[in-house]
């Protein structure tokens, strides 16, 4: 009897802590006192902490019933999923900044969470140390259909039923009465009707729901899985900008290199009069000026931290080689014949003993938080990539990335230079640049879409030319300058083609 | 919506305070009351994602 007792003093004391605390501070001090008001989401947080506390009330009056600890558990699981949800809208702010009040530095909606995983924890303990016998509970209930109050049970129900009152009557002035429901955006509470504006949410739901919101983006085109919300053309007189010098195939031939997977990107290096090829399925190839002989290789170990998604950029970096993945993670290495294949195991399936890994990390972005990547090429300052459209956002974003400290650096949507043309309702967005050559300061961005060269100056990051290349091309995926000749690799008809254009 | 299951929430509280002999009308409206509050909530919350817009 007396571990009954203090079991349900335990409860009741729970009870009240979490009405007390979280659901009373939250109403009297943020709300009353404070101003403070409850969106959609704290609403139901708030409420979901007061049917926890109802679990509690239930088990103090009927005793220990599974079906009682049942709705506390699901109620603090949902409330879980909750806290998740509304921590995922403001988790990637900067230091400070998100809704609502802090208290030590983190705001209401984490506090939530903190609460509910404090409610199973807590629960857990007083089950594993204060939880009576099943002939404990019996005798406690025997002949009575309920329990009879301590006075810090009635206690525990008059502090829930004051707070919750309380939270009610808070609900009512600043949310209204149904069908009205808590506003996505508050403005502080007021008991001045001139200031108080009801609304519902509720006239939309179930209309266009989403999985992952504007995370749900799709991925983006490789040569053996295309993207399939695009209808690629390759008719550049189809391009959004209009095209002031075309570009003809001089020569072509098919790469015939023993590769691993189709080429992604192609890299000339003057000094050491190398080519390197990165492949789709991570192999990152140096081979000799004709393309016909391979010196060394390696293949990634994509999963290793950080994940490199499949490769869709190299570049010959100082002595360093960066190859890029399209979720903008990188890797770079360094050619060694005396290479540690033990240490290089993590990172690499073959090739350990022929490169050492010097860096592996990401590009860290804003504006193209959503998009992936198809390209990318460094100079001496900068690495740079162009972001592709995918299923929600048909951005044209081009990104610099600081080579000293690894760092974001610049990431614009470049403007139209004198000279160019954007035509009448047309937008960059449209293009998919799957090869970026550097050269001179310049950027030349190759579209697979429209078969269009958009020339970037990097000084003044405007677009100051435009060239065509022949449809001929229908997948281009690398593009590089040798010794003034423009040499293009295009994965079609399950070949690694190469042109040189002129 | 949110003043009606604060509403209901007292009226559970209440009887389970002082009509205890009315257990399962309590219990029926507590679990409807939560059906309430998380299709509601889950209702609204869909239209913008289901998982937080994180690199999850």
């Amino acid at each position: 009897m007396e571990k009954n007792t203090r079991f349900y003093t335990l409860i009741s004391l729970a009870a009240i802590g979490i009405i007390a605390l979280p659901v009373g501070i939250a109403n009297i001090v943020f709300g009353y006192m404070l101003g403070d008001s409850p969106c959609t989401s704290c609403w139901a947080l708030r409420i979901m902490m007061i049917v926890v506390a109802t679990s509690a009330l239930f088990i103090i009056r009927y005793g220990l019933k599974l079906k009682y600890v049942g709705m506390m558990l699901i109620a603090a699981g949902y409330g879980l999923w909750n806290a998740f949800w509304h921590l995922g809208i403001y988790a990637q702010l900067d230091m400070g900044q998100g809704q609502a009040l802090m208290i030590l530095n983190i705001h209401t909606q984490m506090w939530a969470g903190i609460v509910m995983w404090t409610v199973i924890v807590l629960f857990g303990l007083i089950l594993l140390f204060t939880a009576p016998t099943l002939e404990e509970l019996v005798e406690d209930t025997k002949n009575k259909e309920y329990r009879e109050l301590s006075k810090l049970n009635n206690i525990t129900f008059v502090v829930f039923l004051v707070i919750v009152t309380s939270n009610a009557f808070q609900a009512f002035v600043a949310v209204g009465p149904p069908p009205f429901t808590g506003p996505d955006s508050p403005q502080r509470f007021t008991l001045n009707p001139k200031y108080i504006s009801w609304g519902s949410l509720l006239p939309n739901v179930f209309s266009e729901p989403s999985w992952r919101g504007p995370m749900g983006v799709s991925d983006p085109d490789l040569s053996t899985s295309p993207a399939k919300e695009f209808n690629f053309n390759n008719d550049f007189a189809d391009s959004p900008l209009k095209i002031n010098k075309l570009l003809s195939i001089e020569s072509k031939k098919e790469i015939s290199l023993d590769l691993n997977a189709p080429i992604n990107s192609i890299r000339f290096d003057k000094s050491s009069k190398k080519f390197a090829i990165a492949t789709e399925d991570w192999g990152l190839y140096l081979c000799d000026k004709k393309l016909e002989s391979i010196e060394r290789y390696f293949v990634l170990d994509h999963l290793y931290f950080p994940v490199v998604l499949n490769f869709v950029g190299v570049d010959f970096v100082g002595d360093d080689i960066k190859v890029m993945g399209y979720n903008k993670a990188y890797i770079t290495v360094k050619a060694d014949d005396n290479a540690d294949e033990v240490v290089g195991f993590a990172d690499f399936y073959e090739g350990a003993d022929k490169f050492t890994k010097v860096d592996r990390s990401m590009f860290q972005t804003l504006r193209a938080k959503t998009n992936y990547i198809s390209s990318f090429v460094a100079d001496d300052k900068y690495s740079y990539t162009i972001s592709v459209p995918n299923n929600l956002n048909k951005s044209f974003i081009l990104i610099k990335q600081s080579n000293a400290d690894g760092m974001l650096s610049a990431e614009l949507t470049p403007e139209i230079g004198y000279g160019v043309t954007l035509k009448k309702d047309r937008k960059l967005g449209e293009l998919y640049v799957t090869a970026l050559a550097y050269k001179n300061g310049k950027l030349y961005a190759a579209s697979k879409n429209f078969n269009t060269i958009v020339v970037i100056n990097t000084a003044t990051d405007r677009i100051i030319d435009t060239y065509s290349f022949p449809s001929e091309i229908k997948n281009i995926r690398g593009l590089d300058f040798v010794n003034d000749e423009l040499y293009v690799v295009s994965y079609q008809n399950d070949k690694n083609m190469l042109y040189i254009l002129k | 919506m949110e003043f009606l299951e604060l509403s209901i929430l007292i009226l559970i509280a209440y009887l389970i305070w002082k009509k205890p002999e009315k257990e399962a009308l309590a219990f029926k409206l507590f679990v409807g009351v939560f059906v309430l509050i998380a299709v509601v909530f889950f209702a609204i919350d869909i239209q913008f994602f289901m998982l937080p817009p994180m690199n999850l």
